[in-house]
């Protein structure tokens, strides 16, 4: 039987209450994908994976696994298995009990059912602890579990509701590489919960961003770290420096005007001309010069460098007193503080988003910067 | 290393004391003279007898109202763990408008002075058309043990991760599966629990038999009844047995529930 996973879900809506928190979803995750649903917390995400696995009920819209329309059928009916944040390991029933407890649902012959469990419980590398408790095992121990109960039943589709938050830093380093390994491994989907962006980065083929009961961004990892939809996905995924500005078309380039001086980038967007727009530009992706370069003049000072382990940052101040993050991997000069500097960027680094209908800035006026300049 | 009382310490320890004796003294009293070889209450003690104990088994009467007693609080305790277990599985399952409400009505019951239970009980009986006897205290209990039995589950069912109910479905798990195989076994000792305190409360109920029974006589009516016409030794002892069946049932439920917290 070849094995799909394909979810589909049309035209999602849920109210908790008077509380919209899923808004016309329309979004289709791919058979044998790993794909994280990231935001913060309150934004819906664990309310859709709970729609998938039937814990919850549909206000409107439907729910699709590959052909089949599921979002009418009982939990018990979806070919699809849950990880628990707490793991929800049954507590009366040691550890082979509780990987067996769903193929003993489907009244699987006694052999199967022992060959099924002992295969997921080397895969989890939980072999020797058949007969534990979950009262005698560690959260890492546990949570291994819960992962054997649910891929021991084989279905094509695993929804994880943030099983790594409760696990310390650097048993969650390592479970993130091991479920990236086990999901290859199954070529099963996996549908991913997580407010930690780093976590997404690292494990997802692709990252659905959401805010606010809506899907901000769908996209590899990649995509979504360099090219941001929105002001959101941007400030969310990784540090970034948001500049508000007034645009104007230069050819294929975008002329910035905004209240720390004037910048460019590149006019991927249809901007057009006296458009408010918001240019997001990555701490790493910042330049400094001496002298103003071509097409830039954002003069600035740097206020205060930091050392972070692999990192060195600096903060530089701006004509307008916004601050602004610049980061350099150690190693490399950074000028000290109080050093006047330039601040320009390569123009396909800078993300230009329209800003939705909402103008942050009624008006920006052109900064006099010839006191800086001299 | 001396110890210093302050004066509000010992009065504290003082009518805590009090309290103690007025609660227990009487009970002491009543196992004391059941082994009293004099028949007329005094103290102190003439001697020590079994001889009460010995009327107690010789009274058919006694041990008929007994039986009536131990039948009634069984076949009440049953029904009621019948209908209270999955009414409060129910309760916690389900999401409903109005379970708020019904939650503080469940254990209305259990509130309400039993004269008034009694008499609404018989009134609805009556208009079913059930007559008084047996079958009527046996409703009876049943009803007022179940305002014991619901809440009681119900408390530990809402301690209960609701996260099992869910990993037991997502895992293919219908409801019945789901209610034998993971929540029962997760409550089994405060359902346990609850029928042992459900037989100790129906073994000593007045109110309710009282508007109920007709000609059909538990052992708390008549002992009630034998009271009326003097004071026998039969009853200290009877009462002492009773007492020794409640304190076990009651330390027993007790240590049950404490370990299933856990």
């Amino acid at each position: 039987m070849e094995k799909k996973g394909a979810i589909t879900l049309k035209n999602i809506n849920k109210y908790y209450g008077k509380n919209h928190v899923l808004k016309d979803l329309d979004f289709e995750i791919r058979p044998g994908e790993f794909l994280s649903l990231l935001g913060p917390s309150g934004c819906g995400k664990t309310t859709i994976l709970r729609l998938i696995a039937g814990l919850e009920y549909l206000d409107s819209g439907e729910i699709y696994m590959d052909e089949d329309r599921i979002d009418r059928l009982e939990p018990y009916k979806r070919n699809l298995n849950t990880v628990f944040q707490n793991y929800a390991l049954f507590p009366h029933m040691d550890v082979y009990k509780n990987i067996a407890y769903g193929l003993k649902a489907k009244w699987l012959g006694h052999k199967e059912i022992d060959r099924r469990v002992k295969e997921a419980i080397s895969m989890v590398k939980l072999e020797g602890f058949e007969k534990r408790q979950p009262s005698q095992m560690s959260g890492g121990q546990k949570q291994r579990v819960s992962i054997a109960r649910a891929i021991v039943n084989q279905a094509p589709v695993l929804l994880l509701d943030e099983p790594l938050t409760a696990l310390d830093l650097k048993l969650r380093k390592e479970m993130r590489f091991e479920l990236r390994r086990l999901q290859k491994q199954l070529g099963i989907t996996f549908i991913f919960v997580t407010h930690d962006q780093e976590e997404a980065i690292v494990m997802s083929d692709r990252i659905a961003v959401m805010n606010g009961g809506r899907i901000e961004q769908v996209g590899t990892p990649e995509e979504i770290y360099s090219h941001p939809a929105s002001q959101f996905v941007a400030e969310f995924i990784g540090e970034t420096n948001v500049f508000e500005a007034v645009a104007a078309v230069d050819g294929s380039e975008l002329r910035l005007r905004m209240e720390s001086g004037t910048a460019s980038a590149l006019n991927i967007k249809g901007v057009s001309d006296n458009e408010f727009v918001n240019c997001s530009v990555r701490p790493d992706a910042i330049r400094l010069s001496e002298t103003p370069v071509e097409g830039f003049n954002i003069p600035g000072v740097v206020s205060e460098c930091i050392f972070s382990g692999s990192f060195e940052k600096a903060i530089i101040r701006l004509v307008n007193d916004k601050e602004i993050k610049y980061t350099r991997l150690s190693g490399s000069k950074i000028p000290e503080p109080g050093t006047k500097v330039y601040v320009y960027w390569d123009k396909c680094d800078a993300e230009i988003m329209k800003t939705e209908g909402h103008i942050v800035h009624s008006q920006i006026e052109e900064v006099d910067l010839s006191a800086w300049n001299n | 290393m001396s110890k210093k009382f302050s004066g509000s310490t010992v009065l504290v320890i003082i009518l805590a004391v009090c309290g103690f004796l007025f609660l227990y003294l009487p009970v002491v009293v009543v196992v004391m003279y059941s082994f009293n070889t004099d028949a007329i209450s005094s103290f102190p003690m003439s001697g020590f007898t079994l001889k009460w104990y010995k009327a107690m088994f010789a009274n058919t009467e006694l041990i008929k109202s007994l039986r009536n007693s131990l039948i009634v609080a069984f076949i009440g305790t049953g029904l009621a763990i019948l209908i209270g277990v999955p009414g409060a599985y129910g309760m916690y399952k389900l999401k409903f408008p109005g379970k708020k409400a019904l939650e503080k009505m469940v254990i209305l019951p259990m509130m309400l002075p039993g004269i008034i239970t009694g008499i609404t009980i018989l009134s609805f009986l009556q208009l079913v058309g059930v007559v008084q006897g047996a079958f009527a205290v046996v409703l009876g209990h049943t009803t007022f043990l179940l305002g014991t039995v619901l809440p009681q589950v119900y408390t530990r069912l809402r301690q209960l991760d609701r996260n099992l109910l869910e990993a037991s479905q997502d895992l293919g798990a219908g409801g019945a599966q789901t209610f034998f195989h993971v929540i029962l076994p997760n409550i089994k000792t405060s359902v346990f629990g609850a029928a042992l305190l459900s037989i100790t409360l129906s073994l000593d109920e007045i109110p309710v038999t009282f508007f109920l029974n007709g000609v059909f006589t538990t052992l708390p009516i008549k002992i009630y009844g034998m009271t009326r016409n003097g004071f026998t030794p039969e009853i200290n002892a009877i009462c002492s047995l009773i007492l020794l069946a409640s304190v076990a049932a009651v330390i027993i439920s007790n240590k049950l529930s404490a370990k299933e917290a856990v």
